[in-house]
């Protein structure tokens, strides 16, 4: 039996899809029900909905063996976890944007305002700029415009609210998509299981 | 769900301890502090570069031990010609990955230090697996050689890039990695052999033949043959499908080199043992030494009171007016039965025991 956290939201019923298309359906999942957990005895797996953000923390302490969690939230967590496999679903990017006129200062740190704090100090240390951070946890965007922060570093999908705000991407930091994660240790003890999971899922990946 | 099955940790420390102990290693026992700027001076070599520090009476910086190997590699009369086999109980003060405050980890290992020839590394793995198989039955013992890796580097010139590969390695996240290799004009080949060693399958003589395809160049080899001898010295003692080939161990870098090895039990969902050679510490210290060794986790296990759905064998109640002595020679009766037993004037809230035996004056 395998023990599976979803993102719960959108993303986490496109990946439910893909496992259903791959032989991993569970009927429960589908119904109507104040459940919290769903089990397919027959096709071996039970699945859970939970925060996005926490798949990655379900996974390490191995309350689940797998779970699909974006690459932001991955990095930014810092998991110890294996990535068995971008799902390339979900795709977007992770980027620095500020308003159009903005002109890098040097003569000071740069003020970042991001909920992705682990990344953006990796990124500028790779860079070598100094920066402050300002750790928001939503609506990203406003805080170059109210002047809280010089630049913004945050997920950019479709980049229409940023065109509609006067702001645009000036780097991009890496490309995002939905990844599968196991736990280490569970990987040892059903790495048969994990490893037939990950071969079936592979034929379902949409194509780039 | 993943059951939780408890493990008495006292049991398994002793367990753990005779073990060592037949195998001829003796005790290391830290009493003292070390000085701030033994680990300051060390610092790749330790785990976390944070110590809990304080000024002794006399005016040094002195630390909370962060780890215990430096200690042992310091403090241990290791020549050339006289090797040392030690082995310790000891806790070490680490942040917490999560609160960011220190907290007290309990490590239980040991060290080989001296000439590490082909028996003393199939001694230490087997004591690794044996450890392992003393915490819980279902164990896997992951073994890989670092060698195999910086050969690999060496000869595709990408040793700038070695953290961001090791990385990749060990999170067996072999689509970044290719992507990685495109984007800093790494040779393909290279990027190809390393995700088929992270990615490798199979029991070890199976991954092992997959990694001496991909080992062409000498360290590479040399690495790949050094494994091979452990696997030939390791088979038919019992734990042939539990002592694995796995590429995707890589541990520290900057303080193993050699044979590097991880242990996991199926009543954990952590890493519960590492260990590996680590030549460069002891150089530092003492030459023409090497050293090999591992640490278990105490703290990774699921350690606690293997409980029944009881607090005790027996409840004996006594009175104000019971005789004491008699009170006295009943508990003893239970407790040379080695029973546990409590004695108690009423029946304690919230607790179960198995029989109970009145001694109250009616």
């Amino acid at each position: 039996m395998l023990n599976i956290a979803l993102p719960k939201g959108r993303l986490g019923e496109k990946v439910y899809k893909m496992l259903e298309k791959a032989g991993y359906s569970c009927d429960e999942i589908t119904k109507e029900s104040r459940k919290l957990i769903f089990t397919d005895e027959a096709n071996g797996v039970q699945y859970f909905w939970v925060k996005p953000s926490d798949v990655p923390i379900y996974v390490e302490h191995g309350a689940a063996d797998l779970g699909v969690a974006g690459k932001d939230v991955l990095l930014e967590n810092r998991s110890d976890v294996y990535e068995l496999l971008d799902l390339r679903i979900g795709k977007c990017r992770m980027a620095v944007a500020s308003k159009n006129d903005y002109r890098d200062d040097l003569s000071k740190p740069l003020v970042v305002a991001t909920k992705f704090v682990n990344i953006a100090k990796d990124y500028y240390a790779g860079k070598n700029r100094d920066i402050d951070i300002i750790k928001l946890s939503g609506s990203i965007e406003l805080a170059p415009i109210l002047g809280l922060s010089d630049v913004i570093v945050d997920i950019v999908e479709t980049g229409t609210t940023l065109r509609e705000n006067d702001l645009r991407v000036f780097e991009e930091i890496l490309p995002i998509s939905a990844r599968l994660i196991a736990n280490k240790a569970r990987y040892k003890f059903k790495n048969t299981e994990i490893d037939l999971m990950t071969e079936r899922l592979k034929k379902e990946l949409p194509d780039d | 769900m993943n059951k939780r099955n408890y493990i008495n940790g006292e049991e398994l420390c002793f367990s753990l301890k005779k073990l060592y102990e037949s195998f001829g290693y003796v005790q290391f026992k830290m009493s003292k502090f070390e000085e701030y700027s033994v680990y300051l001076d060390n610092k790749n070599f330790l785990k976390s570069p944070y110590a809990i520090t304080f000024t002794d009476l006399n005016g040094k910086l002195m630390a909370l031990k962060p780890d215990v190997t430096l200690s042992i590699v310091k403090n241990t009369k290791t020549t050339a010609d006289a090797d040392q086999k030690v082995y310790y109980r000891e806790s070490v003060y680490r942040p917490d990955k999560t609160t960011k405050e220190f907290k007290e980890i309990s490590q239980m290992g040991l060290e080989f230090i001296g000439k590490i020839d082909d028996y003393a590394t199939a001694e230490i793995l087997l004591l690794a697996a044996k450890s392992l198989e003393a915490i819980d039955g279902d164990f896997v013992l992951d073994v890989s050689h670092l060698g195999v890796l910086t050969g690999l580097l060496q000869e595709y010139n990408a040793q700038t890039y070695a953290a961001e590969i090791y990385a990749f390695i060990s999170s067996k996240n072999t689509h970044d990695l290719i992507d990685f290799c495109n984007r800093k004009n790494i040779d393909q080949t290279f990027a190809k052999k390393v995700a088929t060693l992270a990615g490798a399958k199979g029991n070890f003589r199976q991954v092992l033949e997959v990694a001496k395809k991909v080992a062409t160049n000498k360290e590479s080899a040399n690495a790949v043959s050094a494994l091979e001898t452990i696997f030939n010295a390791l088979q038919n003692i019992g734990f042939d499908d539990k002592i694995r080939l796995d590429f995707s161990i890589v541990n520290d870098g900057d303080y193993y080199n050699g044979i590097v090895f991880q242990g996991y039990v199926g009543s954990s969902a952590y890493t519960v043992l590492t260990g590996g050679r680590y030549d460069k510490l002891v150089g530092k210290f003492v030459n023409g030494v090497s050293a090999m060794g591992f640490a278990v986790y105490l703290d990774e296990l699921p350690l606690g009171e293997v409980s029944d759905g009881f607090d005790g064998d027996a409840l004996v109640l006594y009175g104000a007016d019971t005789d004491v002595a008699k009170v006295l020679k009943t508990v003893q009766k239970y407790a040379e039965q080695g029973k546990k037993v409590c004695a108690a004037k009423s029946v304690p809230q919230n607790k179960n025991f198995k029989t109970s035996v009145n001694l109250q004056e009616k």
